[in-house]
């Protein structure tokens, strides 16, 4: 007898639950472009911010509406460019660039002038300076690899940051989270990333002072390499335009900050 | 009226869900290391339980519980499930045509508060305690409120630990616990406040 009451009662109770259930999804279903699910699926779904939309989903519905491009997902890549146009119909023939993030301090060892004890975070660091020599260079509490949604970012046995290259998504958050702006996102050009391992401003002699491998500004970089590859600004080297050409074993750089990623 | 203020003081600070009973440790600590989805977490959490206390209360005195209905007290645990589980749904369905910002901003929690056994130990406890309508309704949101705050206070804590030195070996998960368990000694102190 308690068998078959107990089996009414929980059949009955489980029918009310799920005809009220499916009343209410008949009365408050949302309507959503068909699109968006599709185009959710394609996207990694890391909700990492670099197309300027809060999250993925957000994107696809911009994406389905039209008011955004196809080409904003840098996590994505070319892969997911292909599969978006394909959603919307679009055409993806055109070249997609693809960057990836450089830090540009990579020094051998870090001038202090200071001990410092306070929070061990790049961003309270900075604010005093961290007790480093150099103004400019890292400092090393790996603010970085904490925004990193992918683990591409690791501090090394002497607290530099080390960028993964094949899981750099060039996303940006790292950009945002270092306080001395070391990190770029630079352009891929053949399957590698050629960068100037170094942000000091000052005046080459200042550099030498707090650093043995910091950017002297001598411009041989700028002779030695292909025209227009290099420039020198503000006491300080840089890569303007990526170049299959440049050789870095044929720059001679004298203080060997010039690196290459791939 | 005393009655119902016992109840809520008694199920936020004295025998609170989370440090007291121990009960939904896994949003506590899964959902802890920021402030505002544990603040979001906590809110859901809250509704869900007022609303699990306002429907299983009249199921179980009308139809499970031995004196008054059919006799049917070992259903309890299955039927207040289902109820829990087809409440979440219809709060989800509802949040996300009305609200749809409050939505996005609870994301994966709302479908998680399904599977918190401090939701489903509410329900439990209002018929143990044999509690009537009213106090069930108080019961149950005060035992929301104590969840909120409990992982509201840990939320701050977590986001302060970020920067204090913690040993190596103590990282992550270990420092999160003995935070909890400090935490609870902390919250019995308030032990005091009713007598027995």
């Amino acid at each position: 007898m308690t068998v078959i009451q107990s089996i009414i009662v929980f059949g009955s109770i489980g029918l009310v639950a799920g005809i009220i259930l499916v009343i209410a999804y008949s009365k408050l279903k949302v309507e959503e472009d068909p699109k968006v699910e599709k185009i959710l699926e394609s996207l990694p779904g890391l909700n990492c911010g670099s197309c300027g939309c809060a999250s993925c989903h957000e994107y696809a519905v911009l994406l389905a509406k039209g008011e955004a491009g196809i080409d904003l997902c840098r996590p994505g890549g070319p892969e997911v460019r292909k599969k978006l146009a394909f959603i919307m119909n679009m055409d993806s023939s055109e070249e997609c660039a693809v960057f990836k993030a450089v830090i540009r301090c990579r020094t051998q060892e870090r001038k202090c002038t200071a001990d410092y004890t306070g929070p061990r975070t790049c961003a309270a660091a900075h604010l005093t300076g961290g007790g480093m020599a150099c103004k400019y260079g890292c400092l090393g509490y790996g603010d970085c690899v904490e925004a990193c949604p992918f683990g591409a970012i690791s501090l090394d046995k002497d607290n530099f940051p080390v960028i993964n290259f094949s899981l750099c998504t060039a996303c940006g958050l790292c950009v945002r989270s270092c306080p001395r702006n070391l990190i770029t996102l630079e352009r891929v050009i053949d399957g590698r990333v050629v960068y100037v391992g170094c942000s000091n401003r000052q005046p080459g002699k200042e550099t030498r002072k707090v650093c043995v491998s910091g950017c002297i500004a001598c411009r041989i970089c700028e002779k030695k390499a292909p025209e227009g590859t290099f420039q020198v600004k503000d006491n300080l080297s840089g890569v303007i335009r990526q170049d299959p050409g440049i050789k870095i074993d044929e720059i001679k750089c004298p203080t060997k900050c010039i690196y290459e990623m791939s | 009226m005393r009655e119902l203020v016992t109840i809520f003081i008694s199920a936020v600070l004295v025998n609170n869900f989370v440090l007291y009973y121990f009960l939904g440790i896994c949003p506590f600590l899964g959902v802890s290391s920021r402030l505002d989805s544990a603040l979001g977490i906590g809110m859901a959490t809250t509704f869900v339980m007022t609303m699990t206390a306002l429907v299983t209360w009249p199921l179980n005195y009308y139809v499970l519980s031995a004196d008054t209905g059919m006799g049917l007290p070992f259903l309890e645990y299955v039927i207040f499930i289902i109820v829990i589980a087809s409440l979440v749904q219809f709060v989800e369905m509802f949040l996300r045509r009305f609200f749809h910002n409050l939505y996005r901003a609870l994301g994966i929690y709302l479908p998680l508060i399904t599977t918190n056994c401090a939701i489903l130990g509410m329900a439990l406890f209002m018929v143990l305690r044999e509690y009537g309508y009213i106090e069930t309704v108080v019961f149950g949101f005060s035992a929301g409120a104590g969840f909120t705050m409990v992982i509201v206070i840990m939320a701050g804590i977590r986001e302060d630990i970020k920067y204090a030195p913690v040993p190596e070996i103590f990282k992550g998960a270990p420092i999160t616990l003995i935070t909890a368990g400090l935490l609870a000694l902390a919250f019995m102190g308030f032990s005091g406040i009713i007598a027995p």
